[in-house]
């Protein structure tokens, strides 16, 4: 019964909390490169979007490596929060 | 969650290939097969002849188009290439579109019976039959799925890297394990490519939110990163498109060197003074999507400013795509890639037939879940080349003159495959596999024996004008069936298989 | 094209040599580390040539690393069907 929560909590963790966590990221770091004079925002959204996908897959793969639990969704929060607080700081820029 | 690293990907390898796995061999064979997709539709459609080497196309077609397109919006104008031999144009008028197919000998119409062709196979490998964009989204899941697969099982046969690996023929589940590691690595640039390049193909349709947030949507964002073209004025003046593209057809030369660098031009609104030409460019040249395009005046074939040039990461996401489609290769390459793509399909089979042995091999218990994996594996790895087979048969043997005589083909296709479903969970596990590999062994054998029958000439015109693509298809066919023939006999002489699942009658109930 | 081909298989085959398990099972004879050296630095430049040999024949640079990496993979499977053989 463990198992299956544990396997359970590590599926939902990697498919739904990788999405959110990789949506956060694509919107979060629009303003980034813009800021940074990278390319301009269009551009930005394209690029940002396709990066997007190695910051899902790498929480796939940390969700199933990590030993404990409690702290990937610990850690698909935090990284969802950090991302907002960028969006918020330079995404009126 | 377990205590090592490589532990977790194998558990990871394990499931994420299981889950998928059905999908994904699906996804991965009519995808290889359409690295041939024109070459299967001159096959499925015999009644196109060789056209590539007529001259003066082009001008021949806007004659046709100025006796047929009178006051169109759009003309099109399709060249044939080597693997094509199709040469058609195209009209829009009024919301409706038609189309010919012209032949070699002036004033020529071919019309080729109605069907999907090669192009079946491409459309059903990205949209799975369904409406809308429902088969996008989930081949999108399944590439994911299978990227974590990849990676995870380059962890689980980690070893494999420091050494190469033996065959061993004797024993079948090691055979299978053998088979499925060395392909596997064999694989790994060629997989990881087409994933990632079929995620990137629809990365903002499964990715939406920044786009949605910054540029109001996707279409919006397309339109901001690739330019098209000024919209023309609708109410401009009339004015005759140009008869001689010879005007035109110099500039494209002096810009574009080399024979046959042309694969369509478009006419859009052709009757009127801001009118315009669009020349592109055969996609052999580059690794991306969209090969060159020059523009030109429709009457008076004057040059015109070209399309903006795309963003950076536009053309990036572009040479994904084209990476994808592999327009660029030529015909040895495109046989490596189909090599490849082969041997990636028969990597996920494997890989399904080894998860079903070692779980059996592991539990004292069998219960429905490895039923059913053990039926949905024979109707899925012996049951889609069965159906593939059929799908040409049907297109042999169906009525020329049969109405929605494509959509007719796609159903005998669809009813074949749950037919192959039935069976596999009717029939004892072995005698299913025996008996699904041998029906599509003796379907390849027929379909060269169909042809004959049908219409001898085909096979003797094919020989004469050495129609290569024929010839190929038929003999690839047949080596097909002989490779599933042996299969089955080989499969057949196994006294243990491996280990059924043996279900108690009394558990069931 | 033909160059870039056997160059390819002549560097796996070296590369694969290099490995004390490969090299017992051919030549019956322990590998001394010199040749072990040699093999792998050998292997490696003739895969690394092979590029360059796909390069002169393919039409642009990208195209080329597609047919390289493509012919790669052909060669590693062949020599590993091939090589159980032997």
């Amino acid at each position: 019964m463990k198992h299956n929560f544990n396997v359970l909590f590590r599926t939902l963790a990697a498919i739904v909390g990788g999405y959110l966590v990789s949506a956060a990221f694509s919107v979060a770091f629009v303003p980034v490169l813009v800021w940074g004079q990278i390319c301009e925002q269009n551009e930005a959204v394209m690029v940002v979007t396709m990066l997007s996908y190695i910051v899902y897959f790498t929480v796939i793969i940390l969700s199933f490596c990590r030993k404990n639990i409690w702290p990937i969704w610990r850690d698909i929060v935090l990284t969802v929060c950090l991302c907002w607080t960028i969006y918020y700081v330079l995404g009126d820029l | 969650m377990k205590p090592d690293f490589r532990k977790s990907m194998i558990w990871l390898h394990t499931y994420s290939g299981l889950v998928i796995g059905w999908l994904l061999f699906s996804i991965f064979l009519t995808g290889t097969l359409s690295y041939f997709n024109p070459e299967i539709t001159q096959w499925m459609k015999p009644e196109l002849v060789h056209v590539s080497s007529t001259q003066n196309m082009v001008n021949r077609s806007l004659t046709e188009l100025h006796k047929k397109g009178v006051d169109a919006d759009t003309w099109r104008i399709y060249l044939p290439s080597e693997r094509t031999q199709l040469w058609s144009i195209q009209w829009r008028k009024e919301g409706k579109r038609h189309n010919l197919s012209l032949g070699p000998e002036q004033g020529q119409v071919l019309s080729p019976r109605a069907s999907a062709g090669g192009n079946f196979f491409r459309t059903f490998h990205y949209t799975l039959q369904l409406r809308g964009y429902g088969g996008r989204y989930i081949a999108g899941i399944a590439a994911m799925f299978m990227l974590v697969a990849v990676f995870s099982g380059i962890f689980t046969h980690r070893r494999f890297f420091r050494d190469f690996f033996t065959l061993r023929l004797k024993k079948l589940s090691k055979t299978l394990t053998e088979a499925h590691a060395i392909v596997g690595v064999v694989t790994i640039p060629f997989c990881i490519m087409i994933c990632t390049s079929a995620i990137m193909i629809y990365v903002i349709m499964y990715m939406p939110f920044s786009a949605e947030h910054y540029a109001g949507g996707q279409r919006d964002l397309s339109r901001a990163l690739s330019p098209g073209l000024v919209n023309l004025d609708k109410s401009a003046s009339r004015h005759i498109p140009l008869l001689d593209f010879t005007v035109v057809g110099r500039q494209v030369q002096s810009q574009w060197p080399g024979q046959k660098q042309i694969r369509r031009i478009t006419f859009e609104q052709p009757f009127s003074q801001d009118g315009r030409i669009i020349v592109e460019r055969v996609k052999d040249l580059t690794l991306s999507r969209q090969s060159k395009r020059l523009i030109f005046s429709s009457h008076s074939g004057e040059p015109l400013a070209g399309y903006p040039n795309a963003s950076k990461a536009t053309q990036v996401r572009r040479v994904f795509f084209g990476l994808h489609e592999a327009h660029f290769a030529d015909i040895s390459l495109r046989w490596l890639l189909f090599l490849l793509g082969l041997l990636s399909s028969a990597l996920i089979a494997t890989g399904l037939i080894i998860w079903l042995n070692k779980r059996l091999e592991k539990v004292k218990q069998h219960h429905i879940g490895h039923f059913i994996v053990e039926r949905l594996n024979i109707a899925a790895i012996s049951g889609l080349p069965l159906t593939i087979v059929t799908f040409f048969v049907g297109n042999r043997v169906l009525n020329t003159a049969l109405e929605n005589r494509a959509s007719i083909e796609v159903d005998v296709f669809l009813w074949t495959w749950l037919t192959c479903l039935f069976h596999s969970f009717l029939r004892p596990a072995k005698k299913a596999w025996v008996e699904q590999l041998l029906i599509t062994s003796l379907g390849c054998y027929l379909l060269p024996i169909i042809d004959l029958y049908q219409d001898s000439q085909r096979l003797k015109n094919a020989i004469f004008d050495g129609n290569l693509t024929y010839l190929t298809f038929n003999l690839f066919v047949l080596f097909t069936g002989l490779i599933f023939m042996k299969t089955a006999f080989w499969l057949r002489a196994k006294n243990t298989l491996y280990k059924t699942v043996s279900l108690r009658v009394n558990k069931l109930c | 094209m033909l160059v870039s081909i056997c160059a390819q298989v002549f560097g796996l085959i070296f590369l694969s040599l290099s490995l004390d398990k490969h090299f017992k099972s051919v030549f019956k004879t322990a590998l001394p580390h010199k040749l072990s050296v040699w093999l792998k630095s050998t292997g490696w430049l003739l895969i690394g040539l092979s590029l360059f040999f796909v390069g002169l024949f393919a039409i642009t640079p990208s195209i080329a690393v597609v047919y390289w990496l493509a012919i790669l993979s052909g060669n590693i499977i062949l020599l590993a069907l091939v090589y159980c053989r032997l």
